[in-house]
C-alpha cells in the first residue's frame, strides 16, 4: 500500500492532444502560474471549503461536512457549474486519488492508449505522486508498456528534476515569452527556471517539445520571434518548438476580452519568419476552422 | 387518408422524381393487401408499435437483404445477363456495374457491392499505375453515386492490404460521396490488415467513412464467408436476409408494466415474462415473412441469381431486431428509484447486458424453418429516420454520449450478442487530425477487446452519419428546398429532425 495521494481536477480516459498517440490525461489541480491565457483557469487554485459551489449545483453532489467541501461524484454530469462559480479558480470536484486508485482507472483503459500524461494545473509540483504511480506502472505487467509523458510549465527545479529521471519518458514545456518581463506579464514568475528546465531536459533528451502559445500583439512582436531563435541557438537545441495560437474559449475574463485570438495569418507570419531566421523544427497548430 | 388521396399526394409531390415517386406508388399497393396469416396478438403488437417490420411490405416478393457471390458470378459468367467472365479491368467493372442493377433488396437498389478488392485484384496488372487505377475507380464511383442513388448500397474492402483497397480508400475521401457505404474489413491478427487501417484512418479523419468491422470475430460466425450490407448489418455470404422485424424495448416497457404487480419486481417480472412473450410475438411475425417470401413469391424459383447459384436460400437468415435498450433500462431505473442512466451508470449498463443476453439465448434456442442452420440472428437495430424519442439498438441516446473511450467501454459488452451486426457511433474530436495514430490506437484496442463494429463520427464533417449511413449536411439543407436525388438524403434530414443526430456530444477537450 503506498500513503501518497494525488490531488486530481480530472481524469480524460482518451485523448490525442497531449503528446504521441492515444494517452490517459491525469490533470493534477494546482499551479504556481497564474498564466493570463490560462484555457483551465479552474485548475491553478485549490479549495478554501467556502462552500459557494453548493448552491449550483442542482444534482447535490456537492455539500460540507465538518467545514470540509464534499463531492459525491455519483450524480454528477460534469455540468462544470460549480467550477464556474468559484471565486478562487479551484474545482469543487478535485479528489484524491491513492496510487492504487490511479492504477485502477489506468488498468480499465490499458487496451486503448499507448500512455500517460501528467498535465494540470502544474503537475511537477506534486512530483512524489507522478513518482509513484509511475513505479506502479512499471512494476505492473500489464501496464509497464505505457509511456510516460509530463506536461509542465517548467518551474521545477533542476534537483527536482533530477529526482524524477527515471520515472518518465519525456517532457513537454510551454514556453510563454523570452523576455523576461513579458514572462511576468503574461504567467506572474520569472522564466529563470523555464528556461534552465528547458537547457537540463533537452541535454538528458527527456524534451519531447517545446510549446510556444502566440498571444496577438503581446508576445509575437519582431523581437519575441528574434529572442526566440536566439535562445534556440544559444542552448543549441534542436527539439521541436510548436507554435499553437491563444484561443478566447475557456479563457477568464477580463483577458478574455482584452486579447483576441490567433489568425491563421498571425501565425503564419510568426511562423515564415522563424524559418527565415533559421529554426527548422517547427510544428504549426492550425487553429481548427 | 385513403389508397387513392395517398397516391395522389406522392404523384403530384413536388420534389420527388419520377423513379422515387413510382416507388413510393408501389410500396402503397402492396400495403393495401392483407398481412400475411399471423396471430390477432402479432397483429396488435404491429399495429402499437410494439413490433415493426420496418416498412418492408405485406407480401414479401424479394429478400430484404441479398448478398449474391459476386465472385463466382465473375469466374461463370452470367447466362441471365448474356455476360461472359470478364477478361480484364473494364470488363469485370463493366460486368459488376451491370449485375448491380439486378441485385433486389427491399431498398430497390443492391445493398450489398461485394468485397470490391478482392473482386478487382485478379485482374490488375503490374503495368497498371496507381494514377490509372484511381481513375478506373474514380468513375466507377461516381457511377454507383449517380445511378444507384442510395447510401444503404454497401461496398466492402479487407482484410490484407492491397492496391485497389487503397486506391478506393483514396477515392472515396476525395470524392466526399455519401454513396457507396463502405466497410473495412480488419483483422488485427495480420499486420498487413494494420497497415490497410492506417489508410482506413486517414479516410475517417476526412469523412467519416469507412466503418472498421473485427474480422476476426465476425468470420467466426459465418465460416461460409460474410458481407457487411446496408446498415452494420453482417449476413452469410451467397445469401443474405429473408426479413428483419425489429422490437421496441421501449415499448417492450409498457407491456411489462401493465401486467406487473408489484412495481419493484419490474426487472425480474420483465426478464421472466415480458422477454419470451415479446420474442414470441416477434418470431411468428418473422415465420410468417418468411414463408410468404419462401412458399409463395415464386422468388426462390425463378430468379437468376438462384437458378445460376450467385445465391441460394439455405444460405438466407433472418434478423431478429431489438432497438430503444436506452428506454427500456432507464424506466427500470427510474422505476425502481435507482436513477443511474443507460451509458454512464454501472448498474444500469450490466441491467442492459442482462436483458440483451436473455433475449439473446431465446433467440439461439429458437428454430425458424427455412432459415439458414434453422436459427435467425440478432441484430441491433441502428433505428429509422421516423423513430422519434427512441435510442437506436442498444446504444447511448445521442447527446447523452459520455467521453469517447467511456463511451466504448459502457456498450463494448453488448457487442458479443449480435452476429448479424450492431452499432455504436463514437464521437471524436476534430483535434483527432493532428494526431491521427491516437485514433488508430483506439480503434485497435476496441477490436482487441471484442468491439464487433468502430463508427467513428469526427465533428464538423460534411459528411454525417445518420444511423449507419451517410448523408452530406450540405444536402440536407438544399434537400428541404428542393429535393435530393439520393433517396438517403429523404431519410436523413427526416433523422436529423427527429433524432438531433447533429447534436452528438462531442466533449471538448
Amino acid at each position: 500500500m503506498n500513503s501518497i495521494t494525488g490531488r486530481v481536477s480530472k481524469i480524460i480516459p482518451f485523448s490525442c492532444v497531449d503528446g504521441p498517440g492515444s494517452r490517459m490525461v491525469i490533470f493534477l489541480q494546482g499551479c504556481n502560474f497564474d498564466c493570463i491565457n490560462c484555457h483551465n483557469p479552474h485548475t491553478i487554485g485549490h479549495c478554501d471549503h467556502c462552500g459557494e459551489c453548493i448552491e449550483v449545483c442542482e444534482q447535490h453532489c456537492l455539500q460540507l461536512m465538518n467545514d470540509k467541501l464534499v463531492y459525491n461524484p455519483t450524480d454528477c454530469i460534469q455540468c462544470e457549474k460549480c467550477i464556474d462559480r468559484c471565486p478562487r479558480s479551484a474545482n469543487p470536484t478535485t479528489r484524491y486519488f491513492s496510487v492504487d486508485e490511479i492504477m485502477q482507472q489506468i488498468l480499465k483503459v490499458t487496451p486503448f492508449i499507448s500512455g500517460i500524461t501528467f498535465s494540470g494545473g502544474e503537475s511537477t509540483l506534486q512530483y512524489p505522486f507522478i513518482i509513484d504511480v509511475a513505479k506502479a506502472i512499471k512494476n505492473d505487467p500489464a501496464t509497464k508498456h505505457l509511456s510516460i509523458y509530463i506536461d509542465s510549465n517548467g518551474s521545477l527545479p533542476i534537483s527536482r528534476w533530477e529526482l524524477l529521471d527515471d520515472y518518465y519518458d519525456k517532457a513537454m514545456i510551454d514556453l510563454k515569452a523570452i523576455d523576461d518581463e513579458l514572462h511576468k506579464k503574461i504567467t506572474g514568475r520569472s522564466n529563470n527556471r523555464v528556461c534552465k528546465t528547458i537547457n537540463y531536459l533537452a541535454g538528458k533528451d527527456k524534451l519531447y517539445e517545446i510549446r510556444y502559445l502566440l498571444i496577438p500583439e503581446l508576445n509575437d512582436k519582431t523581437t519575441d520571434i528574434y529572442s526566440l531563435v536566439d535562445f534556440y541557438e544559444s542552448y543549441e537545441l534542436n527539439v521541436k518548438l510548436k507554435i499553437m495560437g491563444f484561443q478566447q474559449h475557456g479563457v477568464r475574463l477580463p483577458y478574455r476580452e482584452k486579447h483576441r485570438a490567433a489568425t491563421i495569418e498571425d501565425l503564419n507570419y510568426f511562423y515564415e519568419k522563424l524559418l527565415r531566421f533559421g529554426l527548422t523544427n517547427i510544428t504549426l497548430v492550425k487553429p481548427l476552422l | 387518408m385513403n389508397l387513392q388521396a395517398e397516391v395522389r399526394k406522392i404523384a403530384n409531390h413536388p420534389h420527388l422524381s419520377p423513379a422515387q415517386k413510382q416507388m413510393q406508388i408501389a410500396q402503397l399497393a402492396v400495403q393495401s393487401l392483407g398481412y400475411p396469416e399471423i396471430s390477432a396478438e402479432a397483429q396488435q403488437a404491429l399495429a402499437s408499435g410494439l413490433i415493426c417490420d420496418l416498412h418492408e411490405g405485406h407480401a414479401p416478393y424479394k429478400p430484404r437483404y441479398v448478398l449474391p457471390d459476386y465472385q463466382k458470378a465473375l469466374s461463370n459468367g452470367c447466362e441471365y445477363l448474356e455476360l461472359a467472365p470478364p477478361k480484364d479491368l473494364d470488363e469485370a467493372i463493366q460486368f459488376l456495374m451491370i449485375m448491380y442493377h439486378h441485385v433486389p433488396s427491399v431498398t430497390g437498389f443492391p445493398v450489398y457491392l461485394g468485397d470490391i478488392d478482392q473482386l478487382l485484384l485478379p485482374f490488375i496488372t503490374e503495368e497498371m499505375s496507381e494514377d490509372y487505377l484511381y481513375k478506373k475507380l474514380r468513375l466507377f464511383w461516381q457511377y454507383l453515386d449517380r445511378t444507384l442513388p442510395d447510401a444503404f448500397m454497401h461496398a466492402n474492402i479487407g482484410p490484407v492490404n492491397n492496391r485497389v483497397a487503397q486506391a478506393i480508400l483514396k477515392v472515396d475521401r476525395n470524392l466526399q460521396q455519401a454513396t457507396p457505404n463502405l466497410t473495412f474489413k480488419y483483422d488485427d491478427q495480420n499486420s498487413s490488415s494494420g497497415e490497410l487501417l492506417k489508410d482506413a484512418i486517414t479516410s475517417i479523419i476526412q469523412c467519416n467513412k469507412p466503418h472498421v468491422a473485427n474480422h476476426q470475430l465476425i468470420n467466426n460466425d459465418f465460416p461460409e464467408g460474410y458481407g457487411v450490407a446496408s446498415c452494420y448489418n453482417s449476413l452469410p455470404l451467397g445469401g443474405g436476409a429473408f426479413s428483419l422485424v425489429r422490437l421496441n424495448l421501449a415499448e417492450s416497457f409498457k407491456l411489462a408494466l401493465k401486467k406487473v404487480p408489484l412495481e419493484k419486481n419490474i426487472e425480474e417480472h420483465y426478464i421472466q415474462h415480458t422477454i419470451p412473450q415479446c420474442a414470441e410475438l416477434l418470431f411468428v411475425i418473422l415465420e410468417a415473412r418468411i414463408k410468404y417470401l419462401v412458399e409463395q413469391s415464386g422468388f426462390f424459383e425463378n430468379h437468376f441469381l438462384v437458378k445460376e447459384g450467385f445465391i441460394s436460400a439455405d444460405r438466407f437468415t433472418a434478423m431478429f431486431g431489438v432497438f430503444g435498450l436506452a428506454e427500456l433500462v432507464n424506466s427500470i431505473m427510474e422505476l425502481t428509484g435507482k436513477g443511474g442512466r443507460y451509458g454512464h451508470d454501472k448498474v444500469a449498463n450490466s441491467l442492459g447486458k442482462r436483458i440483451i443476453s436473455a433475449y439473446a439465448d431465446l433467440i439461439k434456442n429458437k428454430q425458424v424453418h427455412y432459415c439458414r442452420n434453422q436459427k435467425v440472428l440478432f441484430h441491433a437495430q441502428s433505428g429509422i429516420s421516423s423513430d422519434i424519442n427512441v435510442t437506436e439498438g442498444t446504444r447511448v441516446t445521442t447527446g447523452e454520449e459520455p467521453e469517447t473511450l467511456t463511451h466504448i467501454l459502457a456498450v463494448l459488452p453488448m457487442h458479443q450478442y449480435f452476429p448479424a451486426g450492431i452499432s455504436d457511433i463514437f464521437n471524436i474530436d476534430e483535434t483527432i487530425e493532428r494526431n491521427p495514430v491516437a485514433l488508430l490506437e483506439l480503434c485497435q484496442g476496441a477490436m482487441r477487446q471484442g468491439l464487433r463494429m468502430f463508427t467513428a463520427n469526427v465533428a464538423n464533417r460534411d459528411l454525417v452519419r445518420i444511423t449507419g449511413y451517410m448523408v452530406r449536411r450540405s444536402d440536407i439543407e438544399k434537400y428541404k428546398k428542393e429535393g435530393s436525388r439520393l433517396n438517403s438524403t429523404a431519410l436523413g434530414s427526416e433523422a436529423i429532425d427527429n433524432a438531433k443526430v447533429i447534436h452528438r456530444c462531442v466533449q471538448a477537450l
